[in-house]
């Protein structure tokens, strides 16, 4: 194996393991507390996610973005919490599990419902310039008023996608309806006035002369009027979609230039390149994990909570109010899974869709008990762990020619392994059942 | 300071406590002494909340906190010592000790309690970086009592505190309660050692099955027949 395969492959698995830590946190959190494994984490997770993305189309930057996927998964997390898990606070085991179950599939449909069944594009993060696609005008006069018109907005300096993507096409409209105009009515004086002025907008149409990469874009130029067209536009799209992977709306065509969002752009790293997102990705991880550790280890706050995991009555009579931080532990775990959330929609950069909860949620959770449940350490490192086998696996998989898919089967057969020889987990007590 | 009228309390559909009426008057000892079951813990534990008054009252200087959740009741001055020490295993001894002024903000007076702690029980500051759950048995009551007392109450509630402890560890811890009352706290004591608790206390009440049978001056229960031969093994 050549550094440059693997190489992208672990810059690859490093984040996406990361994320997995970050949910797999708040399983382990809530089951620390309350014996309980919240099944519904996966949909606050999807929530983050929808969050963010939806924030980021309406362009907020992205910090905002994550702040607002938080927020709203804290609410949600306190109030599922307050609705299916609370009242059976002293009830078998096995009656909050079932609504957890239940709180799952609810969320599911209920982000169906609200946020539609189709998945919702990942925003381009690079700036972006309204399309105002108008129904081209019936008749022909009407037509090549329009051109007309945008042409001169041309000639006034001002490019934009909305004027010049569409010359083209219109132009063809145009001269098609005027030859069947033509056909019915071959004398008519109207028709060779037009004709003369189409002529004339087909020399003054912008034409693409030269495209030149440029780093992280293509410089596109235009020249108006006379000689022919290197390329269309669409052609120019094209080619910036396929050697930028970048949507065709990302172009920027009043600078002429087609750039990417610093975070959807990459730096060289030993005849790698990696995309500055996977290192942003890992550093908001590592930073959370850290400062989450710390408030665990050496707050008054983590200290309370550790004392409720291990024995409520007795936290109780410290003065700790259990439910505050019973509440507390639910803000923390949907918070950091809105981050994931946000992070995995923009790692993959696909977009979001309401089921996706589902399998990230399952790996996350096995994440959570391969470093033992209970123990956040643990969830860290499970979820690296996990992240970097189901990554290589499907790598390699995909290599051997048997579908990526079985990645995760390859994950849970590592975890089962795990648990077989340490059935608490990685780092988890050794005692089965924590007193 | 404390006063229980009629409380009655239990477990699902089992009543332990049938109408349980005592008093504690501030700055007093009083103990309350009685056969394995009788419901000695559960009253304490209703004092406190952690089981659920089905019929009665509990007021705490003048106030009523009958059924009011267990942190406001701490946040007026109730500190316990459980029954079984209830550490937090996995914390230190250190932590444990924070545990016991969690509701404190002055530092000051959290940092001078800790040294008197470990003033009264030296083992535990050799002992306060490893976890509570690593100590023995009777080192884990003393850091039961010092949790208790980091809390700084004004009324301190004992469940048997001489459980499992070497004859001088409990005469120390016997000691340590008395010089806590006469620096101001108020105190109940739950004790199996009724000699000693007798002793110790100014008042006592006699508990069986769920209800209060006899209450006196402890001096007077330590002469009392029926006492010395139930309780006192006489
Ligand atoms: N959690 C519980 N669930 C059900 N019954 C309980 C529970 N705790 C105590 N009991 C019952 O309540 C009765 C009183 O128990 P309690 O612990 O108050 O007695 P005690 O006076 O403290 O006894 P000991 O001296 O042995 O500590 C007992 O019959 C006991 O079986
Ligand atoms: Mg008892």
């Amino acid at each position: 194996m050549k550094w440059e395969e693997i190489a992208p492959q672990l810059v690859n698995a490093l984040s996406l393991g990361g994320i997995y830590a970050l949910i797999a946190v708040g399983y382990t959190m809530v089951y620390g507390i309350l014996k309980l494994i919240n099944f519904a984490h996966g949909e606050i997770f999807m929530s983050g996610a929808f969050v963010g993305v939806i924030a980021l189309s309406a362009g907020w930057s992205l910090i905002p973005s994550i702040a607002a996927a938080c927020a709203f998964c804290a609410v949600l997390g306190v109030t599922i919490d307050r609705v299916a898990y609370q009242p059976l606070r002293s009830a078998p085991k096995l009656a909050p599990l079932i609504t957890a179950l239940g709180m799952s599939i609810f969320l599911q449909n209920a982000a169906m419902m609200v946020w539609g069944s189709g998945m919702r594009p990942f925003p381009v993060l690079s700036p972006k310039y309204p399309m105002t696609l108008k129904k081209a005008p019936e008749n022909s006069k009407a037509l090549i008023d329009e051109i007309a018109s945008r042409l001169e907005k041309v000639r006034d300096g001002k490019y934009d996608e909305a004027m010049t993507g569409l010359f083209l096409g219109e132009y063809r409209v145009a001269k098609r309806n005027l030859e069947e105009e033509r056909a019915r009515d071959a004398k008519s004086a109207e028709l060779v006035l037009l004709e003369k002025r189409l002529a004339e907008a087909r020399e003054n149409i912008p034409r693409v002369t030269a495209v030149t990469r440029i780093p992280d874009g293509l410089l596109v130029e235009f020249r108006n009027g006379t000689g022919d067209a290197l390329k269309t536009l669409s052609d120019v799209r094209r080619e910036a979609q396929q050697a930028l992977k970048i949507p065709r709306t990302a172009v920027e065509w009043n600078r002429m230039e087609v750039r990417k969002h610093v975070l959807e752009r990459g730096f060289m790293v030993g005849g790698v390149e990696v995309q500055w997102k996977q290192p942003l990705i890992w550093f908001v991880t590592l930073a959370l994990m850290l400062g989450l550790e710390f408030m665990i280890r050496k707050t008054s706050v983590g200290r309370a909570m550790r004392a409720v995991a291990l024995d409520q009555n007795t936290a109780a009579l410290m003065g700790v109010s259990v439910n505050n931080i019973i509440r507390l532990t639910f803000v923390i775990g949907s918070a950091l899974a809105a981050v994931g959330g946000v992070l995995y929609a923009l790692k993959l950069g696909g977009g979001v869709v309401f089921t996706m909860g589902t399998q990230v949620g399952v790996i996350a959770f096995s994440a959570a008990v391969l470093g033992g449940i209970g123990n956040i350490r643990g969830a860290a490192l499970g979820g690296l762990l996990i992240g970097v086998i189901t990554n290589l696996a499907i790598w390699k998989l995909g290599e051997w020619g048997v579908g990526g898919v079985y990645g995760p089967a390859i994950a849970f057969l590592v975890l089962i392994a795990v648990i077989l020889v340490r059935p608490t987990g990685l780092l988890g007590s050794t005692s089965v059942e924590r007193a | 300071m404390l006063k229980l009228n009629g409380v009655t309390a239990g477990y699902g559909h089992l009543e332990v406590l049938h109408g349980i009426s005592l008093e504690v008057a501030e700055g007093e000892i009083v103990t309350l002494i009685g056969a394995n079951g009788a419901g000695k813990t559960t009253t304490l534990n209703a004092i406190c909340s952690l089981v659920r008054v089905r019929d009665g009252s509990i007021e705490l200087a003048g106030r009523d906190i009958t059924r009011a959740p267990t942190n406001t009741i701490v946040r007026a001055g109730v500190a316990q010592v459980p029954e079984g020490r209830k550490l937090f295993a996995e914390l230190t001894v250190h932590e444990n000790l924070d545990m016991g002024a969690y509701l404190r903000k002055e530092k000051d007076g959290v940092l001078a309690d800790l040294k008197k702690v470990f003033g009264l029980f030296p083992i535990l500051e050799e002992r306060q970086w490893q976890t509570a759950g690593s100590l023995s048995g009777g080192e884990q009551q003393m850091c039961a009592i010092g949790r208790a007392l980091m809390a700084k109450p004004k009324l301190l509630l004992l469940d048997e505190p001489s459980l499992g402890l070497a004859p001088l560890v409990c005469r120390q811890i016997f000691d340590v309660i008395r010089e806590l009352n006469r620096e101001g706290t108020t105190i109940l004591l739950v004790e199996q050692n009724a000699h000693a608790a007798l002793r110790l206390a100014h008042r006592a009440y006699v508990m069986e099955t769920g209800t209060i049978k006899l209450t006196g001056k402890a001096e007077d229960l330590l002469k009392d027949e029926k006492v010395k031969s139930a309780y006192l093994g006489e």
